[in-house]
């Protein structure tokens, strides 16, 4: 342990590892980027989903999630605690926000009674707004600790910072931890938190800002909501036609690339390991790069400006019905676009329960890509009522969505409760695009590398397996893929589909579900830019599905339709599942979508063949 | 008198809050803690409320808002 007040700086604090601390929203990740740069990476803390960035700055530095309190209320502050305790002799930089004084001294004494700490005096400019001036020289000599007043978001703040953290020492006074009842620990705390604010002459009068003003607008029972639906949709329209063109460019470039590969390589195999297995599957992490580039985009405005918070106050009535803060809104909004970005903006949830329990009911929202699968089956089954089928299947995607947090809710997550809304507002501000940049390439990278390795080994093992023949005969019918297919095929025949073009087409839907078209052209050897009925696709698939259901055909369509809805999420979005939120929660959350989307499907067969027989 | 039943932009005082210890604790960190003079600065949605504590806004809905009482400055 490090002690000081009137000793000599201890030098090697500045070796040692460093722990940014603070209230939620007090400018902690933004001083962080300000000192790490591009010096720092995205990880999850050990054995938990909770999502960590350490940096270099100094020696190691840590950016923790945001928190009250040392008395842990959520695995992300659990989070905080342990990295505290594991390392008691890290020095902790603590933000201290001066409009909130009170509460951020609360968490200071906390961390500080024992241990080095710094303080970061950061919002001063708006407590001056308040007509209250904050000396942090003063503050410094109460606490018997260096305070450094800064704005994360200007200035220089490297330099002054660094040299405060040799000086790091425990809070003098702070009262140390003792065997009492939290709510009588707390009071103890206060008492002192309260003697500090007196004496510095820093609590604030209750007065009205821009913040309100702007607030009056945004959280107007009447205006509030239909501002807050248009960033909803704004958001959507992101991730569909905004990132369209990007997609296309990306996607353009590498069967460029495919080309002058193919052309250099010698054909046989290496050729197409080379080609259609390692390079499809750079390819499909690349197309995705665009549009979670722009949700995180989105994201990082939102969460800048300060609207995030009241997105979450506005949306919680809804969203409460499952059991779930009011921002996760805004991941099942953007699932409806692309399912893989969705999953990432669970990052804006502020609990990792919370997080889980919404990636899990992501892949419940139809997103865009299933929309050529709806278009080819409703167009060749219900070509009178074509319209009506695909809005049906939004219909089910919302009730799936609902239904399964429902049921979540009350079995696997049990323990979220139901908590109260507690939401600190952050004061508006002008969002800082280096920031912004900083902060969305590092986390488009981390998906590139981390999510990308699993996508690029998983497509080469399917490249392997539809290259290496399983029995006599050419195609992909007679590979190990297409056998795999014909053995899973019977598993379908409750639900009137069981027929190996079909598993073929919907084990490749995993990979991604805009091939789940293509597939079944390229299994039929037809042309796939021709649907609809009459076409050439159309009459193999009537033809198919009407004898697999037994004269059911519409009725084996539409359960079709309903388990690619439901069935599995994409490769992409599996992988970014695996990298936020761990293997067993993903393959669990697979395995209930199988199986729900299973017993849908025989439902609707069923049920669909029950009246085709009446009718 | 709660909060929820309050009137926009005068001032009160936090008398007791009626929850369960743990959520007790959190609202106490947060600053919502008996003695604390506090404001409904917003209505939203749901009957859900905004209050200004110190420097702070506080975004809390329905059930809560009617779970704090308070008293008239």
């Amino acid at each position: 342990m490090t002690t000081c007040h009137d000793t000599t700086p201890p030098a090697e604090l500045a070796a040692g590892s460093v722990l940014l601390v603070g209230n939620p929203n007090v400018g902690k990740s933004t001083l962080f980027n300000r000192l790490t740069g591009a010096r720092q990476h995205v990880m999850n803390a050990p054995g938990t989903t909770v999502e960590l960035r350490v940096g270099t700055w100094q020696g190691p530095l840590t950016d923790l999630p945001g928190t009250y309190s040392l008395v842990a209320r959520t695995p992300d502050e659990q989070v905080v605690v342990d990295a505290l305790s594991v390392d008691p002799d890290a020095v902790a930089v603590v933000l201290l926000d001066a409009t909130a004084l009170s509460r951020s001294l609360y968490l200071l004494a906390q961390v500080g009674a024992q241990r080095p700490v710094v303080a970061v005096l950061t919002m001063l400019d708006v407590a001056r707004s308040h007509g209250t001036d904050i000396d942090p020289g003063r503050l410094s000599t109460l606490l018997g600790i260096p305070v450094v007043a800064l704005d994360p978001r200007d200035g220089d703040v490297t330099g002054t910072l660094a040299e405060a953290v040799t000086r790091a020492c425990p809070v003098l006074g702070a009262p140390a931890a003792t065997a009492a009842t939290p709510l009588d620990e707390a009071e103890r705390l206060f008492t002192w938190v309260q003697s500090v604010v007196t004496e510095l002459d820093a609590t604030l009068p209750i007065r009205r800002t821009r913040t309100d003003a702007v607030d009056r607008v945004l959280l107007n029972p009447w205006f509030g909501v239909p501002l807050f639906l248009v960033v909803m949709w704004g958001l959507f329209q992101l991730t569909t036609t905004a990132a369209a063109p990007l997609i296309d460019l990306v996607d353009r470039g590498v069967q460029a690339l495919a080309a002058v590969a193919r052309g250099l390589i010698p054909d046989g195999w290496f050729e197409g390991l080379l080609v259609d297995g390692v390079l499809v599957g750079v390819g499909t992490v690349l197309t995705f790069l665009p549009v979670l580039a722009l949700v995180y985009v989105a994201l990082a405005l939102l969460e800048d400006s300060g609207y995030l918070a009241r997105a979450g106050f506005l949306a919680d009535r809804w969203m409460r019905v499952l059991g779930l803060d009011g921002r996760a809104m805004l991941p099942l909004v953007i699932g409806f676009g692309c399912n893989v970005p969705a999953v990432a903006a669970t990052q804006t949830l502020p609990s990792a329960r919370q997080r889980v329990l919404t990636g899990l009911l992501v892949p419940w929202t139809t997103c865009a890509a299933r929309l050529p699968v709806y278009i080819l089956l409703a167009g060749v089954f219900f070509p009178e009522h074509a319209g009506t089928a695909i809005f049906a299947m939004y219909v089910v995607s919302l009730l799936l969505v609902a239904l399964g947090g429902l049921v979540l809710r009350r079995t696997a997550f049990r323990d979220l409760g139901r908590e109260p809304l507690l939401l600190v507002l952050p004061v508006y501000q002008r969002p800082r695009l280096r920031a912004i940049a900083l902060s969305v390439w590092t986390r488009v990278r981390s998906f590139a590398i981390k999510a990308g390795r699993i996508i690029v080994i998983t497509l080469t093992v399917m490249w392997a397996l539809m290259a290496i023949p399983g029995e006599p005969g050419g195609g992909v019918q007679h590979s190990l893929y297409g056998l795999g297919a014909q053995a899973i095929a019977p598993v379908f025949a409750p639900a009137g589909f069981d027929d190996w073009h079909m598993s073929a087409a919907l084990a490749t839907g995993f990979v991604a579900k805009e091939v789940v078209v293509g597939s079944l052209a390229q299994s039929y050897a037809v042309d796939e830019t021709e649907t609809g009925a009459g076409s050439e696709l159309g009459d193999a698939l009537r033809a198919t599905l009407d004898e697999s259901s037994g004269g059911a055909p519409a009725a084996a369509a539409l359960a079709l339709m309903v388990f690619v809805l439901g069935y599995a999420p994409c490769l992409a979005t599996a992988s970014e599942q695996v990298r936020r939120f761990g293997a067993r929660w993903t393959m669990a959350g697979i395995g209930i979508e199988l199986t729900v989307a299973w017993l849908i499907a025989v439902a609707v067969f069923q049920v669909g063949a029950l009246l085709t027989r009446l009718l | 008198v709660h909060l929820g039943s309050c009137s926009l932009d005068h001032d009160v005082v936090v008398l007791a809050v009626d929850m369960p210890s743990e959520l007790l604790l959190r609202l106490s960190e947060i600053g919502v803690r008996a003695g604390a003079l506090v404001r409904v600065t917003h209505r939203g949605p749901a009957d859900g409320r905004v209050v200004a504590v110190s420097g702070s806004r506080i975004a809390i809905d329905a059930r809560t808002a009617a779970a704090i009482e308070v008293e008239p400055v």
